[in-house]
């Protein structure tokens, strides 16, 4: 039994040693974890993935960097996690939905957190989205779009599929009716193809790349779309609705970001932003990403995404309340 | 001919072979060890396979993902613990095979089934390759709605002796499914405001608790796994293999249920086990009746599960539509690879296709006679000391539930379905049915509101529907009158007092389920709840009155020549007991792991409760509880690396 005692104050000793030298230099990093809201295989555990193989490389001390999925109402339980109980030390980020800096005014019953403490690190993606329809569908116009009774699919309430399909309905007094319930994005076209439904909205451009012979491009949502193709919420009238429009669309830019929780320290928020910024243009980490075939990199710096953010929140009160009935 | 020639002139390089030797390997061990699904283990794999070519990375995935399912039935087999959602349904007759000393034949016929069905799944999917699309877009959203719900008929199968109570555990399973946010309205149901719940009971969870910890009261009952002490041969095996084989025809059937029903989303192995399980024990053969130890009740599972991988490969191949939650992650070594699901995995790489098909077929072989080999020493451990195995197993048990979700609930939650799962045990309440409720609950009613939203109410004129849910309803009536006919045969049955408990419980339970689904959920996201709180207060009721009935005039006490039908057998011991030190157990080592960590939990645990559960040798029991130590420490720190949580001790240095 002896041995057993001795054991334990030998792991005792390691424990608070290591948690000494944590403390005596603060921008020194040991281990991060990457916690993922998603469940595993999914695109938001790919890429944290990606990042967890290059990223070390460029902070101080050279950490080794774990990944943990930690999945969960599409990424709120995860950023609920990193507001209420994520050590704030640097020791975990998280990659969640870029949608959750306004999922508590979305959503304020669940999503009751304060979305400016979240410390932006960067993002990957800034891609516009689009609304499309299968060829076989006969719906190849936005005229035809808007006026009319078809099915569009979308995944669950909270996802992108099903908040841009309600955004442009609501926004463009569409007539079609929004089936929820899909598995995944992939799941959703494989009802297209069987003529099951007539199309999706919000996706992103890679999905363009499957199959551009089978389907029609209806409009764009956020802006960088290709000019050929309409923009959904240019056409909203009502000012307030156009604004909420733009609160909603802006997500889009900070696609795949990463955050720190709100109590990290300035200094480690600036390490860990500075080498994100170094790690997206590094030749080896492009290399890596280019596996990823579906991703278009067109990162955001973790000092624009704060800044995009913050300006986003400050619309009135009004302005929230249209997105919420944009999105119904 | 050619595609097959190039894709096994691919397939030969000694890189990609040993791809796919070192991903079989990957796969047994991850199948072994509960708590590591297939799933994240793929998740893990898949960044080492960026620099490798398309060949040899598939052929590490697949040669995983192939054979988790025929390791799994080792623990499953020897313990009463799936070692993966998909070993649930061979726990039932495979564990009772090795509680009679024949753990070598049910080995034997558990890794035959698997090889035949895991090759003849690869079959499926090579003869899938010419009619994968249009076969694919045949099948409509209602047609998965109506196989499911011809799935849910097996329960009146597999209900037991008695049928009312299979119903009502086929409802509790199905009330359980919908704890979480469902899908259609997007609100939380029964979830308490716990973050925890907003995903579901994680399944794989629930199948530890329900079969795993009650297996391993009767184990400390019993003293050893195998009451004699028969000394375990290849005969054994060599016996469970020509059982495989002199059962053909329903390894064949049910190869065919596995790689069919595989294809379909949402239809996983857990589901497909015990459709397969239920088809076999209609026709139980000669042998032991179903959940005794027949070998029937082995190898159906064991065949369809491992024939799953090749068929839910079809819709990931053709259409980059996942036929699993593993096939999904699959999709994204596509991607890395620059492979494009759709007419071109079927036109200019259709030979990495064929090697795909050819990856399976081997994995499941080298898998096999991995597993075949060592049979022997597996065997051997049906006769140690349940002293030494229980803290053994418990082990693994908790410390893979934590692997979860890292939280205590992961204790709390195994530890209460485990309760659940002691008492139904005791109380003849079927296991198999709840978990087929509760792993067809969400399916059912998913593609219930998709086909709906599509379509109103017209799709219920479809040929396939209408085949398939008259299929269904006739086997519940088919099933119904034989219960009829077969009323008022004395059996042997649990105790009534308990059980007049349990069955009002259940009422109460479906009843305020019924009436909070009514009052607090949107429409959409109340039928399915209510409807099925209401048929489980309606069956716990009637179980309840029957009981009573039983309970005020006792059958004549008819000795020992009765012989109880289905999983349930009269307890032999103080059951009570066992059950309360299992579960006390667990306790004490997950509050050890939140103390102080996993590491010095599982040694101080293992040497505590070998010394307890009354071992003599000290040098043993330190060696036990240091290997255990290693191997947890290997398999969760080195293997599959997750970060743990600092524990409570940790905290308190801190403080200091």
């Amino acid at each position: 039994m002896h041995w057993i005692f001795w054991r334990l104050l030998a792991l005792f000793a390691v424990a608070s040693l290591s948690w000494v030298t944590c403390r005596a230099q603060a921008v020194e990093f040991q281990t991060i974890t990457i916690k993922v809201g998603y469940g595993a295989g999914g695109g938001y555990d790919q890429t944290s993935r990606l990042i967890a193989r290059h990223l070390g490389r460029f902070l101080p001390g050279q950490p080794n960097i774990i990944v943990q999925n930690v999945p969960g109402g599409g990424s709120l339980k995860l950023t609920k996690m990193l507001v209420g109980s994520e050590p704030a030390d640097g020791s975990v980020i998280a990659s969640i939905s870029e949608a959750m800096f306004y999922a508590p005014i979305l959503d304020p019953e669940n999503a009751t957190f304060d979305p400016l403490a979240l410390q932006w690190i960067g993002s990957l993606v800034d891609d516009p989205a689009y609304c499309l329809t299968s060829k076989q569908s006969g719906i190849d116009t936005m005229e035809k779009f808007l006026q009319s009774d078809f099915l569009i699919g979308a995944t669950g309430k909270n996802s992108t599929t099903y908040i841009f399909a309600a955004l442009a309905k609501n926004g463009m007094k569409a007539r079609y009716k929004i089936v929820t319930g899909f598995d995944g994005t992939a799941d959703i076209e494989l009802a297209m193809q069987r003529g099951e439904i007539a199309g999706m909205c919000g996706v992103s451009s890679s999905l363009l790349r499957n199959d551009r012979a089978a389907i029609n491009i209806i409009g764009t949502f956020g802006q960088g779309g290709s000019g050929a193709t309409p923009s959904i919420s240019a056409t909203i009238a009502d000012p307030t609705a156009r604004q909420a429009a733009d609160l909603i669309e802006s997500a889009l830019h900070i696609h795949h970001p990463l955050v720190a929780p709100p109590g990290v320290p300035k200094e480690t928020v600036d390490a860990l932003r500075k080498a994100y910024s170094a790690m997206v243009v590094d030749a080896d980490f492009l290399a890596d990403a280019t596996k990823l075939g579906d991703l278009t990199l067109n990162p955001t710096s973790g000092e624009a995404i704060s800044q995009l953010v913050a300006q986003e929140l400050k619309a009135t009160p009004a302005v929230f309340a249209a997105a919420r009935e944009l999105v119904k | 001919m050619d595609l097959i020639l190039t894709a096994i002139a691919e397939m030969a390089q000694p890189f990609r072979m040993l791809m796919l030797v070192t991903g079989v390997f990957a796969g047994l061990v991850v199948g072994v060890v509960p708590g590591i699904g297939g799933l994240f283990a793929m998740a893990l794999l898949i960044p080492m396979t960026y620099n490798m070519d398309p060949y040899a990375a598939f052929a590490l995935l697949l040669g995983m993902g192939s054979v988790t399912t025929t390791s799994d039935t080792i623990p499953a087999i020897l313990f009463g613990v799936p070692g993966s959602v998909g070993a649930a349904a061979t726990v039932l007759d495979g564990h009772a095979m090795a509680k009679k000393g024949e753990a070598a034949r049910a080995f034997g016929a558990s890794y035959s089934a698997s090889m035949i069905g895991g090759v003849f799944g690869a079959l499926m999917l090579a003869a899938a390759i010419p009619v994968m699309r249009p076969l694919v877009l045949y099948l409509k959203t209602p047609d998965f709605f109506a196989i499911c719900a011809f799935g849910l008929s097996i329960v009146a199968i597999l209900a037991g002796s008695q049928p009312l109570k299979g119903l009502a555990a086929a409802m509790l399973g199905m009330l359980a499914s919908f704890i979480g946010i469902d899908s259609i309205a997007g609100v939380e149901r029964w979830s308490f405001g716990q973050i925890y719940l907003w995903d579901g009971l994680p399944i794989s969870l629930v199948f530890l608790g329900l079969f795993g910890l009650p297996e391993l009261a009767s184990l400390l009952m019993r003293g050893s796994i195998q009451g004699n002490a028969e000394r375990p041969t290849y005969a054994g095996m060599w016996q469970g293999i020509r059982d495989t084989l002199r059962e053909w025809p329903l390894v064949l059937r049910c190869s065919a249920i596995g790689s069919l029903l595989g294809a379909v989303p949402g239809i996983g192995i857990a589901v497909l086990d015990w459709i397969a399980y239920g088809h076999a024990s209609r026709r139980p053969g000669p042998g032991p009746k179903f959940g005794q130890g027949n070998v029937r009740g082995v190898i159906a599972p064991e065949s369809a599960n491992n024939a799953k991988e090749g068929g839910s490969l079809i819709p990931t191949i053709a259409f980059g539509v996942p036929g699993s939650a593993s096939m999904s992650i699959l999709l994204g070594a596509f991607v890395i690879h620059g492979l494009v699901p759709g007419p071109d995995m079927l036109g200019k790489n259709a030979a990495i296709t064929v090697s795909m098909v050819l990856s399976i077929a081997v994995a499941n072989i080298v898998g096999a006679v991995t597993c075949l080999l060592l049979t022997r020493q597996l065997a051997r451990i049906a006769q140690v000391s349940a002293a030494i195995l229980v803290p053994l197993v418990i082990t693994f048990i908790v410390v893979g539930a934590y692997q979860t979700n890292m939280s205590a609930f992961d204790f709390l939650l195994v530890m209460l379905v485990g309760a659940v799962g002691m008492a139904m045990k005791e109380l003849n309440w079927p296991r198999s049915a709840f978990s087929l409720g509760f792993v067809l609950g969400p399916s059912l009613e998913n593609y219930f509101f998709l086909a709906y939203q599509i379509s109103g109410w017209a799709w219920l004129k479809q040929p396939l529907v209408l085949i398939l849910l008259g299929l269904a309803i006739a086997g519940v009536v088919r099933q119904t009158v034989s219960w009829i006919k077969a009323r008022g045969n004395a059996d042997a049955l649990p105790p009534a007092l308990p059980d007049i408990a349990a069955s009002s419980a259940l009422t109460l339970l479906g009843v305020s389920a019924l009436v909070t689904a009514l009052l607090d959920f949107p429409f959409e996201a109340a039928i399915f709840p209510a409807i099925t709180a209401g048929l489980l207060a309606l069956f716990s009721l009637l179980t309840t009155i029957q009981t009573m009935l039983r309970w005020r005039k006792p059958v004549p006490a008819s000795g020992a020549d009765v012989t109880p039908v289905g999983e349930w057998q009269p307890s032999d011991g103080p059951a009570m007991k066992g059950n309360l030190t299992v579960l006390g157990l667990c306790l004490a080592l997950a509050f050890l792991v939140l103390l102080a960590g996993h590491l010095t939990a599982t040694f101080v645990f293992v040497a505590g409760g070998i010394w307890m559960l009354g071992s003599r040798s000290l040098n043993m029991t330190l060696a036990v509880a240091a290997g255990t130590t290693l191997c947890i420490y290997a398999v969760f720190d080195l293997l599959a690396s997750q970060p743990w949580p600092a524990p409570w001790l940790a905290g308190l240095v801190k403080a200091f």
